[in-house]
């Protein structure tokens, strides 16, 4: 078939404006080793200044040397395409993706609030402050935001969170992404959202940016199963359909350094046949697209 | 920064990143930086008049107002570069494309000439010298070349193409 070697359809144009923001990108990262060297061997030449200088040191490394030489190296060998991992905002591996629902926004919205979860806030100059004020006064911040991670290429549509009581550094947290129109789940299982829920046991150091972050619970499934439990729960229209070993089951490490362990299980949790408030009349006729009776569980297993 | 429910906002008007609010404060800061050097030499006036050479001879001795004139003359030049720098500022804080590619370009440019100075020439790079508009460069660069950065300003640019096109 010598037609089809023909030129491919989609090949990349390269854009001289593209070429030269790598460029640019790429000198960045570079510059700012060179930077860090200087601001080094500045400190040597400092007797009492030593240990303001060391901070600055550290923040300019954490916060804009690793992750750019991060983001350079990643985009070089990290696959974008989907594999169950989210990728932190420095393209590395984040958080597994360990749950799918299906249903409208609305749906999804309502059952979280109904299973007593709160929707944390964007990250905006506004409730950066009131991370810092709450944190002073030591008041709790219920809707505090969470930090960015990356599916599909774009960031979280949104994430919920429960608070433990009042301790700011533990939280039960999960992140919403709406998928792609016509994507579907390896394994060809059609889902309007993908997530993935973590739970924060406290505030540490990130091994591999150094930055100063949420250290996440090695059980994920834990967690996972929780998320599931307090919609099934609030939700009596819950169906769930399981898909058993949907990954291999692993022992790895989230893009902080913290050790991640899951069973490999996706829970899909649909909430198509959930009842909201002033359109009941949408919701009853979905009900014939979910499959088994409201609150069932279905598991799916392989067949080989 | 932007998820899928700020789609039809992202038309509208972009939300501006900290990298590019933090980029063009940096740029403010380095041409602020130069106006106290302007302002350094306007203050010791005579003594930096004396430094002015010609085919390496002081000029101040033979033709005072011409060593004057030429110290003024660079200065003005400088004052005035420094004056687009500004407005170059601007207009990567209003999400211009062309200008962030410019001011990269400036700090690129200005980085490659320490490092090569640094490196060839084994120049010291210090807090007394220029440690600070090294970094301030640096930190330009960074912060402009960030995908945050660049999507802002691909943003923008589609806005308006979208606007004129209504």
């Amino acid at each position: 078939m010598p037609d089809t070697t023909a030129a491919p359809p989609d090949r990349r144009r390269v854009s001289v404006g593209a070429a030269l923001d790598s460029f640019f990108f790429v000198l960045a990262g570079f510059s700012s080793v060179w930077l860090a060297v200087l601001l080094a061997t500045e400190s040597l030449g400092l007797g009492w200044g030593l240990l303001w200088f060391a901070v600055l040191f550290w923040a300019l490394l954490a916060y804009l040397v690793l992750p750019r030489l991060h983001r350079i190296l990643t985009r070089l060998y990290v696959p974008n395409y989907f594999i169950g991992r989210t990728r932190t905002s420095d393209g590395l591996l984040g958080d597994p993706v360990n749950l799918a629902l299906n249903g409208s926004a609305a749906q999804v919205h309502a059952a979280l609030a109904a299973a007593g979860w709160t929707r944390a806030d964007d990250v905006t100059v506004a409730s950066s402050l009131r991370i810092v004020s709450s944190t002073v006064r030591r008041r709790s911040y219920l809707q505090a935001p969470v930090s960015p991670l990356l599916l599909f290429d774009r960031v979280q549509d949104f994430a919920y969170q429960q608070e433990v009581a009042d301790n700011p550094a533990k939280r039960h947290h999960v992140r919403f992404w709406r998928c792609p129109d016509g994507w579907m789940l390896p394994g060809g299982h059609r889902v309007d959202w993908v997530a993935a829920g973590t739970f924060d046991r406290a505030v540490g150091l990130s091994l591999f940016t150094l930055q100063v972050t949420h250290k996440i619970d090695e059980h994920t499934d834990i967690e996972r199963d929780h998320i599931v439990a307090s919609i099934r729960q609030a939700v009596p229209e819950t169906r769930i359909v399981l898909l058993r070993d949907f990954a291999t089951g692993y022992h790895s490490r989230n893009g902080g350094g913290d050790n991640i362990q899951t069973d490999g299980d996706l829970p899909v949790i649909d909430l198509r046949a959930m009842l909201l408030p002033g359109q009941p009349g949408v919701a009853g006729a979905q009900v014939g697209q979910a499959p088994g009776q409201p609150g069932s569980v279905i598991e799916v297993t392989g067949l080989s | 920064m932007t998820g899928a429910r700020s789609g039809e906002a992202d038309v509208a008007r972009p939300r501006r990143p900290a990298s590019v609010v933090g980029g063009s404060l940096l740029m403010v800061a380095r041409a602020l930086s130069g106006g106290f050097v302007i302002v350094t030499v306007l203050t010791r006036w005579q003594e930096f008049v004396g430094t002015i050479e010609i085919n390496g001879a002081r000029l101040d001795p033979v033709d005072p107002q011409a060593a004057a004139a030429i110290l003024g003359w660079l200065l003005g030049s400088y004052g005035f570069i420094l004056v687009l720098y500004l407005g170059l500022a601007a207009l990567v804080f209003t999400g211009r494309n062309w200008a962030r590619v410019v001011a990269m370009a400036f700090a690129s440019a200005s980085i490659l000439i320490s490092f090569a100075d640094y490196s060839l020439n084994g120049a010291q790079i210090t807090l007394r010298t220029s440690l600070v508009s090294v970094t301030l460069d640096i930190l330009i660069l960074l912060a402009l070349s960030s995908t945050n950065a660049r999507h802002y300003a691909r943003a923008v640019r589609a806005a308006r193409l979208e606007r004129a096109a209504r």
